[in-house]
């Protein structure tokens, strides 16, 4: 059995912090969606569907480090999935900025 | 179907990097249409750009991986996708903040703000109103 190194370790251990995180971020990201159903905040709501996708992209990129299960392209994808979303929002919330949609 | 992950674990990183243009070119747009109006609460925008930017050398390092075969550079993304997240954190909680005190603030107070730092329509339009003392129908 090939022993880790500290680097390893360290390495490890940003990957599950930043699995937590993302978990946290998600859930954060849904209770903030009850409060963006307004004009003003309607980017918001294309923002945390690409947040809610990183948690995902997480999930997935510490699967793979761990060994547990390879996605493959996925982790490529979802990225893809999440500028969209993101582009999206930046529009809607241009527009919002611009007084076109209040 | 092997072959299309294949193709895609290739050009989705390329692929990626040319919508991270457009949303670099996106996020200018927005904080200049914000510059005009002083009203919009913009600092979680800018956290989400600097998290943007973070990722885009990420995806640079995954691409420089696949052409030149650095093995080093798979293990540092993990500590970029922590200062991501810590971020997107950081950007949501000031959102929810700032959500929690406009649905709290009189509709009055809103409408007041707004009106006083409404975007600048047309510097000849405001030039015309300075000058003249009756409004124009």
């Amino acid at each position: 059995m090939a022993t880790l190194t500290s680097y390893d370790w360290i390495y490890g251990i940003a990957q599950i912090t930043a699995v937590s995180l993302s978990i946290i971020a998600g859930a954060i990201a849904i209770s903030l969606f009850r409060n963006s159903q307004t004009q003003t905040l309607r980017a918001w709501n294309y923002l945390i569907i690409g947040l809610i996708l990183f948690t995902i992209e997480e999930i997935l990129g510490g699967l793979r480090t761990f060994g547990v299960w390879n996605p493959g392209f996925l982790t490529h994808v979802v990225p893809s999935l999440i500028l969209t979303f993101i582009i999206t929002s930046l529009v809607a919330q241009i527009n919002v900025n611009r007084g076109w949609m209040k | 179907m092997t072959t299309i992950a294949e193709s895609l674990i290739i050009a989705a990183p390329l692929y990626n990097l040319g919508m991270v243009i457009a949303v670099i070119y996106f996020f200018i747009q927005l904080f200049r249409t914000a510059k005009q109006n002083q009203a919009i609460y913009t600092l979680p925008w800018k956290l989400m750009f600097t998290a943007v930017i973070i990722f885009v050398i990420e995806e640079a390092s995954t691409v420089l991986r696949g052409m030149l075969n650095l093995p080093f550079t798979r293990q540092i993304n993990g500590f970029f996708e922590v200062i991501i997240i810590t971020l997107f954190i950081y950007a949501l909680l000031l959102q929810r903040e700032h959500a929690k005190e406009i649905t709290t603030m009189p509709k009055s107070s809103i409408e007041e703000i707004e009106k006083e730092n409404a975007p600048i329509q047309n510097d000849a339009m405001q030039e015309k109103s300075a000058s003249q003392t009756t409004p124009v129908i």
